[in-house]
C-alpha cells in the first residue's frame, strides 16, 4: 500500500516525460510495427467519423439550397458505401490490433519471469528484487496494466486526429468568423478558452484532493490489517495447501478468517478504504463529465449565436458545431490521457527497471583451459564473505587447498557456511576478501560461463523441471538418447526407466503434470535419482554435493552413496552432510563452525580432540548408535 | 441477452456450468450483500448512459431547428440552454457514477479472494490435495485476480454494458418509430443479423481459446514455475539452462503466433459480412430520410435527429455484442469459482449414515470425556487414494500424491492395517520413502479417513466424534513448517484469543525464551517481515522450536512428529529430540523419522513397507531378529559402532 501511496507524490513534467518514453519504447521493443499500424487504425477510425458528419452538413445544406434529389441520393448512398468499407477495415485492423496487444501483454509478462535468469543470483534472494516485485505487483492492481498504455496511446492518438480533423473539416466554416462576426466570435472564442482552462484547472485540482481520498497515506497498524497479508499470504502464494494440516489440527480457521475477511468487513475499514475514496473516484469522474459538456454546450451555443447573427449557412451549423465540439473534446481527452498515461507509464518503472537490470557480476574474460584429465587444483585464500543485507560473515578467513582427485568432506552445524563455500566456488556469489584460485588464478578471471561448466552440483533443494525428462538430464533440447539412458541407469533410475519404456514414452516422457498433461509423476526419491543423473551427464570436472540425501531412507541414502563413488570417480568431489557417517570415507574432513574452518583431517585425527567441534557433532549422532 | 445454456446436471463437482442468467444473478446478490452501493452507482450510471446519447442527438437538431427559424435569444437560451445544461448534468453524472462504480468493483475482488482462499480451509484437506482441485483453485484464483480482465468484471460490467446499450436502442428507435415504424422494424431485424453473426465470432474464438490453453499453461509454468522461479535459479546457472529455457520459451511463442494468425483468419468472414450488412442498414435509411425530406414530411432538423439516430445504431450494436462478449467470458470464468465454493466442507461428509437422521450427522461426542492417556485403534483400515478419487470425481486420474511423498499409484496405500497405539505408548514409525508413513499420519489424526475400516479412540468409533473433536487431540508437527506472518503470540497459538503468560510458558519450554527475551521479542510482536519490517526471522533449528511451542501451548494429548529434524544438524537434531521426548512424557506419541536414532526414544518400533507392518518390536528386539530393520541400522550405524567401540577401547 506504501507503494500505492508513492504514486500519489508529485512528478515534474520532465520526470513524467521520462516515464512515458521509457514506457512507449518498450512496447515499441515487444512489437516494431505495432504503433504505426494503430495510427492508421485510428486514422481510417477518424476519418469515418468526419465523413459522416461532413455527409449531413453536405446533405443539410443541399436540401436547403434545393439540390436535385436524384444527385443527393447518388452522394448519399456512395458515401455510405464509402464509410461502410471504413468501418469494416477498421473493425478488421483492431480485430488484429488485439490479437498484437495480446500477445504484447502475454511477451512482457514472460520477460519479467524469464528475467530472472539473466540476473547475479546473488539479487535472486535479496531484498531489493523482493522490494521490486512487491511493488510489480501492487502497481499492477490496479487498471490493466500494458493493456492501459494500450488503451491510453489509442485514445491520445484518436483525440489528436479528431483534433485535426476539427480543424481540417471546420475549415469552410471558419471565414464566416470574419467581419462583423468577428467581436461575437472573439467573444465566445475567449470565453469558451477560459472556461476550458478553468474547468481543467478545477478539474486538476480536485484530481488531487481525490486521489488523496483514494490512496492516501495509510499508517502501519493500517497497513497491518488485512492488506499485506492477503498479499503475501494469498496473493503472493506463502501459503501452501500444505499448510491446510496445521489451519485444521490446530482450528486455526478463526485466525485465518480473522486476518482476511473480518477485517476487511470492519465499519472502519470500510469507511476508511471503500466508502470515503469512493467519493473522492466519483468526484474525478464527475470533473471529467463537467468540462467535456459544457464544451459540447458551449460549442452549440456558440454556433447558433454565430449563425443567427447571420453568415453560417444552416447545414454547415452541424458541421461546425460538430467540428467546434470535437476540438473542445479532444483537448480534454488529450489532456485527460496524457495524465493518465504518466500515471500509468509511472506504474511500469518497476518492471522496466527490473527489465534493464544486468548481470553486475565480474564475468571473468580468460579462457578456461580445457583439461581432459582434470588436473585442476581449488585452493581458498583467506576468503571473508557477508550475503548482501546481512550484519554476519557467513564465511571468515576462510582458507583451504584441494588437491587433484581428492575428496572431501564438509561437515559442520546449520549455518556454519557449508553451503556459501560451494556458492563461492560456483561463482553464484564472490567473495568479499580474499580469493579463490584454480591452479593458482584468481577464478574471477576466467570466462564465467566457461568456469561454471567445471563443475556438476546436486544441491540439497535441487530443481527439477516439468519438463521432457531427456532434457532435463542434457539440460538442453540437443541430448544423446545412450548417453541419457546410461547415466539414468547408472544414477539407480534404470527400474523406473524400464517402466516408463513400457508405459509411457521412455525418455521422452514428461516429469509431472504442469507443463504436459500427459507427464508422468515422480517420487522424491526418483527426482533425487535424475538429479544425479543431470550431474554424471555434464562430465564435469568438480563434483559438488551439498547434502543430497537428507530426505531419503536409509537404504536409499546408502544406494546413492554408493553411486556417488561412480560419479565422482577420480574426480576432486565435495560432499557436504550433517550425516557424519556419510562422510567417513573422505581422507580430508573439513569442519565448519560459525563461518570458520575450525578443523580439518581425516575421522581419527579430528576425534583425537575430544572438545573439538567435530567430536561434539559426532557423538550427539553416534549415541544412538551404540549398542547398549 | 438469453441465457444460452440451462444449467446442466453437473458431471463432476469439479465442473460447473451455470447459465448466464444464474451467474449475473450470482454476482449481483454477491452485490447487494456486500456493496450495495455499487448497485445505486450502476443503476444511476445504465439510465444516464442510455439518456446522454438521447440528448445529444436532439443538440444538433434544436440548433437547426433555431437557425431555421431565426429565433429570438430568449428561445435560444430556453430551449438550446435547457439542453446543454441537460447535457452537461447527464455528462456529470454519468462519469461519477462510473468512476464510482469502478473503485467499488475493484476492492470487492478482495472479499471474493478471501472468500476462495477461506473455502479453501474448510473444504476436506483431502480434497485440497487433488490435482483437479489445485487446479480448480488456481482458475478461480486467476479469475479474480486481474484488475479488469477478472470474472468480477466481466459479468457485472457486461450485464450493465447491454442493459444500457438496449436501453439506448429503444430510446433510439421510439425516435425513428414516430417517423416510420418500418424503419425499426428494419433497423432491429438488421441489427439482430448482426449480433447473431458477431455471437458465432465470439463462440468461435471462445473454441481457440479452449483450444490454446494448453499453450497457455506451458507458457504460464515456463515463464512462472520454471525460469521466474528462485528455487530453480542456483541450478539454472550452475548447469547453464538458459538456453535450453528460452528456446522452448521460443518453440512456444511461435506456435502461439501461429495460432492467433489462423484465429484472427477465421474472423475476417464475419466482420466482412456485418460490414455489408451495416453499409446496407446506413443507405437505407439515409435514401429514405433524404425522400421524406423532399417529400416535405420532415425539416432539415428533424433530418439531422433522425441521421444522428441511425449512425448511433451501430454503436449500440457493437457495445452490445462487446458486453456479450465480455460477460460470457466473465461467466466462465464464474463458473470455476462457483465450482470451488460449492465443493462440499468438511463435516458435512457422511460417516456414519446408519447414526444421523438425514445422513449429515457426525456424531456428537466430545473428547472431554476421554479418559487419558488415549488409546488408538487401527481396524482393518484399507486406504487408496484413488478409491477417495472415484468417490468424489468420475473416477480417471489415479490419486495424485504428489507432495504427499508416498506416491504408490493406483493401488492401496494401506489395506486391512492393524494396530493399537495403547495410552501413553511412544511409538516411532520407520520405513523406507514411499513405505506409507506420511499417509499414517494423516490417517492418524483424522486429516484422511479410511477407505474401509475403523479407527478407534479410546475403544470409541472416531466417526461418533465430529471431525473438530478428534483433531482437538493432537498436537501435530508435520513437514512443512506453517508459520503465518502474524504476532508471535497468534502464531503459537494459531487462536484469534490467547494468552500471554501461556504463549511465554510454552516458548519457554521449547527454549525459545531466552533467545526471545534478548533479542527483545515479545509475543506481539509480528513473525515474518510481510507484515511488520520489524518482524522477526529464525533459524531453521529455532523454527522448529518455535513449532515445538506450538504443540505445547495446545497440549493436547497425542503428539505426533512427522521427521522433523531432516535438515537439522546433530546437534540441533539431538537436542530437538530430547525436548520432544521430555514433553510427551505423560502422553501418548507418536515419532516418524528416516533416522533409526530417534528409535531409540520409543518404546515401541514398527517399520512399515508398502503400508504394512513388516517388523515391529523394541529396538533391541528387532536388532536381534536380524530383519530389514537391523539391516536399516546397520546401514546407518556402521561407522558410529565402530567409533563407540574406539571410545569404549579410550575409556
Amino acid at each position: 500500500m506504501n507503494q500505492e501511496s508513492e504514486l500519489l507524490d508529485k512528478l515534474t513534467f520532465k520526470q513524467n516525460y521520462h516515464n512515458i518514453r521509457k514506457t512507449l519504447r518498450a512496447v515499441k521493443e515487444l512489437d516494431r510495427g505495432y504503433f504505426p499500424f494503430q495510427t492508421v487504425c485510428c486514422l481510417l477510425q477518424t476519418s469515418a467519423e468526419y465523413g459522416a458528419l461532413l455527409l449531413s452538413g453536405y446533405v443539410v445544406n443541399g436540401l436547403a439550397a434545393g439540390a436535385d434529389f436524384g444527385g443527393l441520393m447518388k452522394a448519399a448512398v456512395w458515401v455510405c458505401i464509402l464509410l461502410g468499407v471504413l468501418r469494416a477495415v477498421v473493425s478488421g485492423m483492431k480485430a488484429s490490433m488485439q490479437v498484437k496487444r495480446d500477445l504484447m501483454f502475454r511477451r512482457y509478462d514472460t520477460m519479467q519471469q524469464a528475467k530472472l535468469v539473466d540476473l547475479d543470483f546473488s539479487l535472486i534472494e535479496s531484498p531489493r528484487l523482493k522490494e521490486m516485485q512487491e511493488r510489480i505487483q501492487q502497481n499492477n492492481n490496479w487498471g490493466a496494466g500494458l493493456y492501459s498504455v494500450f488503451q491510453h496511446m489509442e485514445n491520445l492518438t484518436m483525440g489528436l486526429l479528431r483534433l485535426l480533423g476539427a480543424v481540417v473539416a471546420g475549415s469552410s466554416v471558419f471565414r464566416y468568423l470574419g467581419g462583423e462576426n468577428a467581436l461575437p466570435s472573439v467573444c465566445m472564442a475567449v470565453i469558451l478558452i477560459l472556461g476550458l482552462a478553468l474547468g481543467m484547472k478545477v478539474y486538476f485540482h480536485f484530481l488531487d484532493i481525490c486521489n488523496y481520498l483514494m490512496f492516501h497515506r495509510l499508517t502501519l497498524e493500517e497497513k497491518k490489517q488485512f492488506y499485506d497479508f492477503v498479499w503475501d499470504f494469498i496473493v503472493m502464494g506463502k501459503y501452501q495447501y500444505q499448510n491446510g494440516k496445521d489451519v485444521r489440527i490446530y482450528d486455526a480457521y478463526g485466525i485465518m478468517k480473522h486476518w482476511t475477511a473480518d477485517t476487511e468487513k470492519k465499519k472502519e475499514w470500510q469507511d476508511f478504504y471503500v466508502k470515503k475514496p469512493t467519493v473522492g473516484a466519483a468526484g474525478t469522474g464527475a470533473a471529467v463529465g463537467a468540462v467535456r459538456g459544457l464544451g459540447t454546450a458551449g460549442a452549440y451555443f456558440l454556433v447558433v449565436w454565430l449563425a443567427l447573427a447571420g453568415g453560417i449557412p444552416v447545414g454547415s451549423v452541424i458541421l461546425f458545431a460538430g467540428c467546434l465540439s470535437n476540438l473542445f473534446d479532444s483537448i480534454v481527452i488529450l489532456l485527460f490521457q496524457l495524465h493518465e498515461l504518466g500515471i500509468t507509464a509511472r506504474k511500469q518503472m518497476a518492471i522496466l527497471e527490473l527489465l534493464s537490470l544486468s548481470d553486475e557480476m565480474y564475468k571473468g574474460s580468460l579462457p578456461m583451459e580445457k583439461r581432459s584429465d582434470g588436473q585442476y587444483t581449488i585452493e581458498f585464500s583467506n576468503v571473508s564473505f557477508r550475503y548482501p543485507g546481512s550484519e554476519t560473515y557467513a564465511l571468515r578467513n576462510f582458507s583451504l587447498k584441494l588437491n587433484v582427485g581428492e575428496k572431501l568432506a564438509v561437515v559442520g552445524r546449520n549455518g556454519s557456511g557449508k553451503t556459501t563455500m560451494i556458492k563461492l566456488l560456483c561463482r553464484l556469489y564472490d567473495p568479499d576478501e580474499g580469493e579463490i584460485l584454480v591452479n593458482g588464478v584468481n577464478i574471477r578471471k576466467f570466462r564465467r560461463e566457461e568456469y561454471i561448466k567445471l563443475f556438476s552440483v546436486v544441491f540439497q533443494d535441487f530443481h527439477l523441471f516439468s519438463l521432457m525428462l531427456a532434457e532435463n538430464v542434457a539440460t538442453s533440447t540437443e541430448y544423446e538418447e545412450g548417453r541419457v539412458e546410461r547415466c539414468l541407469e547408472d544414477a539407480g533410475f534404470g527400474e523406473r526407466l524400464a517402466k516408463l519404456k513400457r508405459e509411457s514414452e521412455g525418455i521422452c516422457s514428461y516429469l509431472y503434470k504442469d507443463f504436459s498433461d500427459s507427464g508422468v509423476e515422480i517420487s522424491g526419491g526418483e527426482a533425487q535419482k535424475i538429479a544425479i543423473a543431470r550431474a554424471v551427464y555434464r562430465k564435469a570436472s568438480f563434483v559438488l554435493l551439498d547434502e543430497p540425501t537428507a530426505a531419503l531412507d536409509p537404504l536409499a541414502e546408502a544406494e546413492i552413496y554408493s553411486n556417488f563413488d561412480k560419479l565422482a570417480g577420480e574426480k576432486t568431489a565435495v560432499y557436504i552432510s550433517h550425516r557424519l557417517s556419510s562422510c567417513r570415507f573422505c581422507k580430508k574432513i573439513a569442519v565448519f563452525d560459525k563461518g570458520r574452518l575450525v578443523q580439518i583431517g581425516n575421522h581419527e585425527e579430528l576425534l583425537e580432540d575430544a572438545d573439538g567441534t567435530y567430536a561434539k557433532l559426532w557423538n550427539a549422532q553416534a549415541q544412538y548408535y551404540q549398542m547398549s | 441477452m438469453k441465457a444460452v445454456k440451462t444449467a446442466k446436471a453437473a458431471v463432476s463437482p469439479y465442473e460447473k456450468h451455470y447459465s448466464i442468467l444464474q451467474n449475473i444473478a450470482y454476482y449481483f446478490r454477491f452485490y447487494q450483500k456486500s456493496m450495495p452501493l455499487f448497485l445505486w452507482y450502476a443503476l444511476v450510471e445504465v439510465l444516464v448512459g442510455a439518456l446522454a446519447p438521447y440528448i445529444m442527438i436532439y443538440l444538433p437538431k434544436s440548433a437547426v431547428d433555431l437557425v431555421t427559424e431565426a429565433a429570438d435569444t430568449k428561445q435560444v437560451i430556453w430551449r438550446l440552454g435547457g439542453l446543454g445544461v441537460l447535457y452537461l448534468i447527464s455528462q456529470i453524472i454519468l462519469k461519477a457514477a462510473n468512476k464510482g462504480k469502478y473503485f467499488l468493483y475493484n476492492t470487492r475482488r478482495n472479499e471474493l479472494l478471501s472468500g476462495l482462499f477461506l473455502k479453501s480451509l474448510r473444504i476436506p484437506y483431502r480434497d485440497t490435495e487433488r490435482q483437479e482441485v489445485k487446479e480448480l483453485y488456481q482458475k478461480s484464483f486467476e479469475s479474480l485476480i486481474c484488475g479488469d480482465g477478472s470474472s468480477l468484471y466481466g459479468v457485472t460490467y457486461g450485464t450493465l454494458d447491454i442493459v444500457q446499450n438496449i436501453l439506448s436502442f429503444v430510446l433510439y428507435s421510439t425516435v425513428l418509430g414516430v417517423l416510420n415504424p418500418l424503419m425499426v422494424v428494419l433497423l432491429l431485424s438488421l441489427s439482430l443479423v448482426q449480433y447473431a453473426l458477431s455471437l458465432a465470432k465470439i463462440k468461435r474464438l471462445e473454441q481457440f481459446r479452449a483450444s490454446n490453453a494448453e499453450l497457455g499453461k506451458q507458457r504460464r509454468y515456463l515463464s512462472y514455475a520454471a525460469m521466474g522461479n528462485p528455487k530453480a535459479a542456483k541450478d539454472i546457472r550452475i548447469f547453464g539452462m538458459k538456453e535450453w529455457l528460452n528456446k522452448l520459451l521460443d518453440k512456444m511463442f511461435k506456435e502461439m503466433e501461429k495460432r492467433e494468425k489462423i484465429k484472427r483468419r477465421s474472423e475476417n468472414v464475419y466482420v466482412q459480412v456485418t460490414g455489408a450488412l451495416s453499409v446496407l442498414r446506413d443507405a437505407c435509411a439515409y435514401a429514405y430520410l433524404i425522400w421524406q425530406v423532399f417529400q416535405g414530411n420532415i425539416g432539415a432538423g428533424d433530418f439531422v435527429l433522425y441521421f444522428g439516430a441511425i449512425t448511433g445504431f451501430s454503436g449500440f450494436v457493437e457495445r452490445l455484442i462487446n458486453g456479450v462478449g465480455m460477460l460470457r467470458q466473465g461467466s466462465n470464468g464464474l463458473n470455476f469459482y462457483r465450482a470451488y465454493m460449492e465443493l462440499s466442507e468438511e463435516g458435512s461428509e457422511n460417516w456414519l449414515p446408519e447414526n444421523g437422521e438425514n445422513g449429515r450427522e457426525q456424531g456428537k461426542r466430545h473428547i472431554g470425556e476421554l479418559k487419558q492417556p488415549i488409546e488408538i485403534t487401527f481396524q482393518d483400515v484399507s486406504f487408496s487414494y484413488s478409491d477417495l478419487n472415484a468417490n468424489a470425481a468420475d473416477g480417471h486420474d489415479s490419486g495424485c500424491c504428489r507432495g504427499t511423498g508416498n506416491g504408490t499409484g493406483s493401488g492401496h496405500v494401506f489395506r486391512h492395517f492393524n494396530l493399537t497405539i495403547r495410552g501413553g505408548e511412544k511409538l516411532a514409525l520407520v520405513g523406507m520413502n514411499g513405505a506409507g508413513k506420511t499417509t499414517f499420519v494423516k490417517l492418524l489424526c483424522g486429516i484422511y479417513e479410511p477407505s474401509e475400516g475403523r479407527i478407534f479412540i479410546n475403544g470409541i468409533d472416531r466417526r461418533e466424534f465430529p471431525r473438530t473433536e478428534v483433531y482437538r487431540l493432537f498436537s501435530s508437527i508435520f513437514q512443512e513448517k506453517f508459520l503465518p506472518p502474524f504476532k508471535v503470540g497468534e502464531s503459537v497459538s494459531l487462536q484469534k484469543e490467547w494468552d500471554q503468560d501461556k504463549v511465554w510458558k510454552a516458548l519457554e519450554k521449547a527454549g525459545l525464551k531466552e533467545t526471545f527475551r534478548e533479542r527483545g521479542i515479545t509475543p506481539d510482536s509480528y513473525y515474518g517481515k510481510a507484515i511488520d519490517e520489524k518482524g522477526i526471522e529464525l533459524s531453521g533449528g529455532q523454527e522448529q522450536r518455535f513449532l515445538l511451542a506450538r504443540a505445547l501451548y495446545k497440549d493436547a494429548p497425542v503428539m505426533v512428529l512427522d521427521e522433523p529434524t531432516a535438515a537439522l544438524d546433530p546437534i540441533a537434531e539431538s537436542q530437538v529430540y530430547e525436548s520432544y521426548l521430555e514433553f510427551s512424557r505423560d502422553k501418548t506419541a507418536v515419532f516418524i523419522s528416516h533416522r533409526l536414532a530417534s528409535t531409540r526414544f520409543s518404546d515401541r518400533i514398527i517399520l512399515l513397507e508398502d503400508g504394512k507392518i513388516l517388523e515391529e518390536g523394541s529396538h533391541s528386539d528387532l536388532i536381534a531378529r536380524g530383519g530389514k530393520y537391523a539391516e536399516m541400522f546397520q546401514v546407518q550405524s556402521s561407522y558410529y559402532a565402530k567409533s563407540a567401540k574406539e571410545k569404549e577401547a579410550f575409556s
